[in-house]
């Protein structure tokens, strides 16, 4: 058997998630910090890839790539269905919604203006993904063997 | 017990833990990991991984350089306590994956359980296939053979957190397990020039060559995901109070669609994984058996017969009549099979072949019926890629034929470990070739082992055990052997 990962996937996600969800919960009053830019790169970055899993599983690749990105795709995904869950109402089409979330992130990192709407949006969704991933890395406190005859 | 100070457990109605609490909490398990990896570095033996602990020991400290800078960005920004309260909950998970699944590749090891004969060898071909490796061999009560490989170790983790870069480490880390209970079973640890395989596969990129140009089939995929979605989108439906199907939906996305993405993306992912891993199994099992010969065949069915999963597909490994097939197949086309001299080895292989061939290793789990079509009408590439790939040694027929009836008579019959031999071209003794030996020890196993009884004098069922042991003992003796007079002789 092959190791793959050092540190899971989810986990990386739930890290990046955290950290977007703290840059726009204080987004304003001191703007953007150089880390703060590297962070929403990073995010855009996991949407394009979350873009690109959409597309290798509709293509059927089977590359290292196309399962990472497949990965990310899926935690988007889940991340949606908590936006839903939540009673937001989002374009049909996912595709849609990764690339407005990535349109918003660039005109944040070109300090333009984004709608409240669509802030709150962006928002929730990172906040959504943070649980989805936070799900998945959650260890048991306890487990019990036990063995009757 | 921890150090969290004043933060209060239940403050308040609204916030049930705080988040100084929490990041108290992170603060103190950092310096107890760290005091319990700098325990784990001085306990390891010196056949043990040193350097890995020590690079384990560095990332716990960058970790808590990055938590306090981040706790400390978030104070200067006024964040709400619920925001620290996250960071510090995301920090903690990363703490226990550390404790749950890098420590235990430090936790101490009784040195005899440590083949040493065969960790210099391995350490010496792995060397081979990439000089910045530090290899180190783990037993584990889990009855398989396992590779860990960890490339760019400290770099990698330290991507996801605001550390400096920290030098003097090898790019890679590689562990090799095998069953605890084999630890002196010369024989069965053939198998580890396999887990080798999985290196030089990685290093030289076959198998991710290989997947950049296979093609699955895309209408079972979708069949399959259709059918899985027939019983779970009607159920989540229900569950979310939603209407039967998406025309009678709202013009947004719904709960409905996005499940139907999902497991399309499922079962996409499941069977790319699975693709994955039997690929590369695939080349390290040709890699094995152009390196090894008929031992590591027999070596492969022996273990697959002593956990029975001849006919058992897992998504990490396809069944071994499968796997037993293709090896066969590639010792065919080296002429292991039509050219040996050793009639007993000849026969074996022969009936081991009509065996494989009288029932269908096809799996019945749907993935793995996919993945395992996919392999199937792939296999070209993978035989290809390891044909051609860059120095690889490949044993050859003519180098048995030579070799093993000298020594199973001459020294592994008579319990004397072949270490060299007399070659007439230069008129010196040289060391036996090495892969000779283990198909020797294998050959000596497999039809000769009541002459090697006769020879230790092992008369009853019990006192054939020890002899078996120390059958072993030889073979480890001789690897040994081989290896000191080979770098004698550099």
């Amino acid at each position: 058997m092959i190791h793959r990962e050092l540190l899971p996937r989810a986990l990386s996600y739930n890290l990046l998630a955290t950290r977007v969800g703290a840059i726009l919960e204080t987004f304003g009053p001191i703007g953007l910090t150089d880390r703060d830019s590297k962070i929403l790169e990073e995010a855009k970055s996991f949407l394009e890839s979350a873009l690109e899993g959409r597309r290798a599983t509709q293509a059927m690749e089977v590359t290292e790539k196309a399962l990472a990105a497949s990965d990310a795709y899926g935690e988007a995904i889940e991340a949606t269905a908590q936006l839903l869950n939540q009673g937001a109402q989002v374009p049909k089409e996912v595709e849609g919604l990764f690339r407005a979330f990535i349109e918003a992130l660039d005109h944040l990192l070109a300090r333009q203006p984004v709608s409240k709407e669509r802030l709150g949006l962006l928002r929730q969704f990172f906040a959504g993904l943070r649980e989805a991933t936070l799900l998945q890395v959650s260890p048991n406190i306890e487990e019990i063997t036990l063995s009757e005859g | 017990m921890t150090t969290a100070g004043d933060a209060r457990l239940l403050p308040n109605g609204e916030r049930k833990i705080q988040g100084e609490y929490l990041s108290a909490l992170v603060r103190h398990k950092l310096p107890v990991l760290d005091a319990l990896l700098e325990d784990l570095d001085r306990e390891t033996s010196i056949y043990g991984p040193r350097l890995f602990a020590r690079a384990l020991r560095a990332v716990v400290q960058a970790i808590g350089r990055s938590f306090d800078q981040e706790v400390s960005d978030l104070t200067a920004r006024r964040a709400p306590d619920q925001t620290l309260y996250k960071l510090a909950e995301t920090y903690l998970a990363v703490l226990h994956e550390f404790h749950a699944k890098l420590i235990p590749y430090v936790a101490p090891t009784d040195s005899s359980a440590i083949p040493v004969q065969i960790l210099t060898v391995l350490r010496k071909l792995s060397r081979m296939i990439d000089p910045d490796v530090s290899l180190s061999l783990l037993p584990d009560w889990k009855y398989s053979y396992q590779f860990h490989g960890f490339r760019n170790f400290v770099a990698s983790l330290l991507r996801n957190f605001t550390a400096d870069a920290l030098a003097g480490f090898p790019q890679w880390f590689v562990f090799i397990s095998y069953p605890r209970l084999e630890a002196k079973n010369a024989l069965l640890h053939t198998l580890m020039v396999h887990e080798l395989g999985h290196l030089k596969d990685l290093i030289d990129g076959m198998s991710r060559a290989i997947l950049d140009r296979v093609k699955i089939d895309p209408a079972p995929v979708t069949a399959l995901a259709k059918e899985i979605g027939k019983t779970q989108i009607p159920r989540a439906a229900k569950r979310a109070g939603a209407p039967p199907s998406s025309e009678e939906s709202p013009a947004g996305l719904t709960l409905q669609d996005l499940l139907g993405d999902r497991i399309l993306q499922n079962v996409h992912s499941r069977i790319t994984t699975i693709v994955g891993n039997w690929v590369k199994e695939a080349v390290a099992d040709l890699i094995a058996a152009r390196l090894l010969g008929p031992a590591f065949f027999f070596a492969l069915a022996e273990m697959s017969a002593a956990i029975a999963v001849m006919d058992k597909h897992a998504d990490s490994h396809a069944a071994s009549r499968f796997r037993l097939g293709y090896i066969l197949r590639e010792l065919e086309h080296l002429r292991f099979v039509s050219d040996i001299s050793l009639a007993p080895i000849k026969e074996s292989l022969a009936a081991w072949k009509e065996e494989l061939q009288s029932k269908e290793s096809r799996p019945d789990e749907p993935h793995q019926e996919i993945a395992y079509d996919t392999l199937v009408n792939n296999f070209g590439l993978i035989r290809n890629a390891v044909e051609t790939a860059p120095g690889l040694y490949t044993y050859r027929v003519e180098l048995f034929n030579r070799d093993i009836g000298t020594i199973v008579n001459n020294y592994l019959c008579r319990g004397i470990p072949p270490i060299e031999r007399w070659d007439a071209a230069t008129g010196t003794k040289r060391p036996f070739n090495l892969v000779s030996v283990i198909n020797a020890a294998w050959v000596t196993y497999l039809t000769r082992i009541a002459d090697f009884y006769a020879a230790t004098g092992a008369a009853t069922a019990a006192e054939r055990v020890d002899s078996l042991v120390n059958f072993s003992e030889v073979v480890l003796k001789a690897i040994e052997a081989n290896d000191i007079l080979q770098s004698w002789k550099e």
